[in-house]
Order: C-alpha cells, then sequence, then structure tokens
C-alpha cells in the first residue's frame, strides 16, 4: 500500500511522461481492461486539455504549423513549463520565447513573434479594467503642464516590437485559409490595449513605441518625446500621441515630483 | 406525509430554488442577458474567472444580477497530499466576495501533486489517510471562505486495491468530519457503477438526504479499450435516459434540490440545454405532484 503522497508522486510522474508507460501503478485495479490502458485515460485528458488551452490563447500559430505539429510542440511545451497555478488563466506566458529556441520551428523565425502577439492579446482580455482619462482633460492638462506631465498606461496596454510584420501575418492567419503571402521584413511596433470590451491592435511608430515605454517606466512626458527625438516618426509625434489618448491608452495624469 | 422540502440544503447558502440551472459558457453570455430564460441558478468554474477584469467579469457582473450564482471549483485538489494553495484560496477567496455566490463547490479528487497542475480530477483511495487529507483540506476551505461548501463525488476509470471504504460511506463521512454537505453528481455514480461493476442504486439510496445540497446531471461518452466499453463523464451530449432514471428514483427519495445540467464539450445552443434544464424541472415537479396526490 502507498502512502497517499507516493501515490501522487507515481500518477503525476506518468501523466508527466511523454510516453505513455506500459504498466499500471501498485494497486491499480481496473475491471476487464489492463490498469495502462486506465491510466492512458488520465493522461490523454490532461495531454489534451493543456494542448486545447494552448490553441485556444494560440490560434493562428496553431494554424501556421497545423494541428498535430501544434500539439506536439504544446507537449513538449508542458514538459519544459507545467502549470503551477489552479487556474488555466495566464498558462503559455512562456510559450513565445519556448518556439524561438524549438528547434523543429526553426524554419519558421516568424511564428514566435506571432505567438507572442496571441499572448499578449489574451493577456490584455483579462488585464484589470480602468476608465481611461478623459481626452478633453487630459489635452488641457498637457497644453498646461506640458514636459513635466506623467501618464499612467491603461492596465490592459502590452507592448510588442517584432522584425517582421507580424500583424499580417497573425490577422491572416486567423481565418480558416488564408491566402498566400509574402512576409514583410521590417520591423513593427505594436500597441495592444483593451480601453473598454474589445482588444485592439494597433501599429505604431518607432518613437511612438519608445514614448509609451518611457511612460510607463514613469518618465514625464518631456523627458519620453526627448528619449525618442532621433526614432523614425519623431517628426509626427504630437498626432500620434493624440491618436493615443483618443485610443484610451492613458488613466491617470499627475505632474512629476522633482527630488 | 416526510416533508415536502428538506430545507437542510440552504443552511449557510443564499436562496436557491430547488429546481435547475445550467452550466454557464462564454458562447451563451449574450442569448442569456437577451432572453433572461427562466433559471433556477447559473453555475461557472471560479477557475475561468480567476483574470483581473474583462469581459469575462463584466458578463458575470451583468447575469449576477438576473441569477444566483454557483460556483464549481475544479483546480483547488483537495484531495493533494500536500498543502492547499494559499495563493489558489486567496482568489477564491476574492471571487466569492465579489460575487457572493448562492452555491459553492469542489471535488472529491486531487489535480495539485508538488506544485505541478494536472488539470484534471484525478481518483483517490478510499481509505482513513485520505479522509483525513480531504476533511482538513475541506474545513480549510470552509474556514477561508467563510462558509459551508459543497464536495461532489468523483466518476472514476480505476480504483485503488486498498480502498477499503466504500465511496457513497466515503462522502457520507466527509460530510459528517469536515461539516460540508454533498453535491451528488448522479452521472458520475452512473459511469463509476459501469466502469467499475458496482450498483449505483445501492450507492445512492446510502446517501442521508439531508446531506444532499445540489445534484449534478450530465452526458458522458464510451470508448472501447480491448473488448470493453468505459463510460467517460465528457460532458459532452445530453444526459442519458440510464442517467434520468436514476435521478428521476433519488428526487423521489431527497425531494427537490437545485440540480445543475453541466455540458462543458460540444457545447449546443442555448436552446438544447435549456430543454435539458426543463426536463430536469418536470421530473422534480411530477415527483411533487405524485406527494400531493398521495397527501
Amino acid at each position: 500500500m502507498l502512502s497517499l503522497a507516493e501515490l501522487q508522486d507515481q500518477f503525476s510522474a506518468c501523466l508527466q511522461a511523454s510516453e505513455p508507460g506500459q504498466n499500471g501503478l501498485e494497486g491499480m485495479v481496473a475491471p476487464g481492461v489492463p490498469p495502462s490502458a486506465s491510466l492512458a485515460i488520465y493522461r490523454n485528458n490532461v495531454h489534451s486539455r493543456f494542448a486545447d488551452a494552448l490553441a485556444d490563447v494560440f490560434p493562428a500559430t496553431r494554424r501556421i504549423v497545423d494541428d498535430a505539429f501544434f500539439r506536439f510542440a504544446a507537449g513538449c511545451f508542458v514538459e519544459a513549463h507545467p502549470s503551477r497555478a489552479g487556474t488555466l488563466i495566464g498558462f503559455g506566458r512562456e510559450f513565445p520565447v519556448f518556439l524561438r529556441a524549438f528547434e523543429p520551428a526553426a524554419s519558421l523565425p516568424y511564428l514566435p513573434d506571432v505567438a507572442a502577439l496571441e499572448f499578449l492579446h489574451r493577456d490584455a482580455f483579462h488585464a484589470a479594467d480602468a476608465p481611461p482619462l478623459d481626452a478633453g482633460l487630459l489635452h488641457a492638462l498637457a497644453d498646461r503642464h506640458g514636459d513635466a506631465l506623467c501618464l499612467t498606461l491603461h492596465p490592459s496596454v502590452r507592448l510588442l516590437s517584432a522584425p517582421f510584420a507580424v500583424l499580417d501575418v497573425w490577422q491572416a492567419n486567423l481565418q480558416d485559409d488564408p491566402a498566400p503571402m509574402t512576409i514583410a521584413g521590417h520591423a513593427e511596433h505594436l500597441l495592444i490595449i483593451r480601453p473598454d470590451a474589445d482588444v485592439h491592435v494597433r501599429r505604431v511608430t518607432e518613437a511612438g513605441f519608445a514614448v509609451l515605454g518611457a511612460l510607463g517606466d514613469g518618465l514625464p512626458l518631456g523627458r519620453s518625446i526627448e528619449a525618442a527625438a532621433s526614432l523614425p516618426g519623431a517628426d509626427a509625434l504630437p498626432a500620434e500621441l493624440a491618436a493615443l489618448i483618443a485610443h484610451g491608452a492613458f488613466t491617470h495624469a499627475h505632474l512629476e515630483t522633482r527630488t | 406525509m416526510a416533508p415536502r422540502h428538506d430545507t437542510s440544503f440552504s443552511r449557510g447558502m443564499g436562496p436557491v430554488p430547488a429546481s435547475t440551472g445550467i452550466g454557464l459558457k462564454a458562447s451563451h453570455y449574450r442569448a442569456l442577458l437577451e432572453t433572461r430564460p427562466s433559471l433556477s441558478f447559473l453555475e461557472v468554474h471560479p477557475e475561468n474567472y480567476m483574470g483581473d477584469g474583462g469581459p469575462p467579469h463584466r458578463y458575470l457582473e451583468a447575469l449576477a444580477g438576473h441569477y444566483p450564482l454557483s460556483f464549481h471549483g475544479v483546480g483547488l485538489s483537495l484531495g493533494g497530499a500536500g498543502p492547499l494553495d494559499r495563493d489558489h484560496l486567496a482568489r477564491w477567496r476574492a471571487l466569492v466576495d465579489r460575487y457572493s455566490p448562492a452555491l459553492v463547490s469542489e471535488h472529491v479528487a486531487w489535480s495539485v501533486h508538488a506544485g505541478i497542475a494536472h488539470h484534471d480530477l484525478l481518483p483517490l483511495p478510499y481509505t482513513e489517510e485520505s479522509l483525513a487529507v480531504l476533511a482538513g483540506h475541506v474545513a480549510e476551505m470552509q474556514d477561508a471562505l467563510g462558509r459551508q461548501v459543497l464536495v461532489e463525488n468523483p466518476s472514476s476509470y480505476l480504483r485503488f486495491a486498498w480502498s477499503a471504504i466504500p465511496e457513497n460511506d466515503f462522502m457520507v463521512e466527509l460530510a459528517r468530519r469536515s461539516g460540508c454537505l454533498l453535491l451528488l453528481d448522479i452521472n458520475n455514480v452512473h459511469v463509476s457503477a459501469r466502469n467499475h461493476g458496482f450498483d449505483p442504486r445501492a450507492w445512492l439510496s446510502a446517501i442521508p438526504a439531508g446531506l444532499v445540497g445540489e445534484v449534478h446531471l450530465a452526458g458522458h461518452a464510451g470508448i472501447i479499450v480491448g473488448d470493453r466499453e468505459i463510460l467517460i463523464d465528457d460532458h459532452g451530449s445530453r444526459v442519458r435516459d440510464e442517467v434520468w432514471l436514476l435521478y428521476r428514483e433519488t428526487v423521489r427519495r431527497i425531494g427537490p434540490r437545485p440540480t445543475l445540467i453541466e455540458w462543458d464539450t460540444n457545447v449546443p445552443d442555448l436552446p438544447v440545454l435549456l430543454a435539458e434544464a426543463r426536463h430536469a424541472d418536470t421530473i422534480m415537479h411530477a415527483r411533487e405532484q405524485s406527494h400531493a396526490l398521495a397527501g
């Protein structure tokens, strides 16, 4: 007779094994079927639940590689990064980074970027709610206080920079039969945000991307813009900031406190 | 004549009429809000609402304005040999504080070991050791949430030779030791009875009516292993006739209880679920009529 801890140790090892075992566990009884077959039912349930959970978060990634390859990758991922929480929300956070080092997917260098976008999209979906700052008020504050204004990013804001046109690839592969496409090899900077019910993905300039990053780090507006001054898009920053305000990217404003 | 309603199920819980509810699926959020069909309650897995915000909470808040909620956990691992995950319990507590669900339940199962979560309801040996572990964890859950909870009998595909305590006795003893109530899953009783070759009626008849706070009904599937059919509780189809029959017999004995139609895979359109719920209501109602005639 195994203690409960011993039993759960051995059962867990069987569930996590990359191949189903040939034997059951000590004392396992399954009328009419080999104990290994009963154990395999649990193992299959566990493996398909994880693969389904990942397929739900990464639909375009799955479409790009096909279901069989995706399930193979999911199995390898779960072995390397087992779930440690009682909820599956947040599961797959490390999947994009895992794919970057996943040798069988090396011929698809854009795949980890598509996966990164998909995870951030889901992450923004579950992020805390907050009403965006009123655009009129924010413009008035910016006119009056200008450079010293610190802006808090909306809690759903996620930023992604990729060396490919990842947004087009992602959108095309959310459809059933994506047309063949040439992947533009230029860098792309994306803002993922859910100001209300729906998650939006918006392209921003490299300068706008840098300003958002600096504001997120707590820098005031003046220094955030300064840091982006030499980047592509810097000339049009005032218009881009106005667009970001309209998109609901900010929730609070305060004046820089000098120490 | 016995009292028409056994009210013991409502101890420590909000009012849930003893009639039928359904499992809440994201694909039905809008249809439920638009049509607001008559239902006793909506049941959710709290694990699906453990994000900070977003549409899941918006819909749940909107629906909580129209229906009592039932929180049916699948991830706490009450039967785990190790300690409960305090972070998970804290997330549970935050959700209970936010939504004040009318019913709260978990499973006689384990799913977490050595910090790794398998996200499946795994079988336990029915021993004194398991009983002590479960009773302690149920008590911890009840303390953390500040309320009585229900625990559900599992379905299983294997058992352990040293399981000394019959499953139904194990459930009853767990309720006695921890002060919890039982969530009687009649589909699980049927599935396990077929897989392990015991009599589901004998199993059910040993459960005191006063311990039963909720009933679950669901569909199951069969898979062939070797030359034998194993039943899997996949919650992916209509409730089977054999399970309806057991349900009819059970409510005749214990009286009406909040009853859930569970349908988690191949989720159909809302009207199909509502038709299942109506059928369960009819069976409960028929029981009341037969009592009225007898009285």
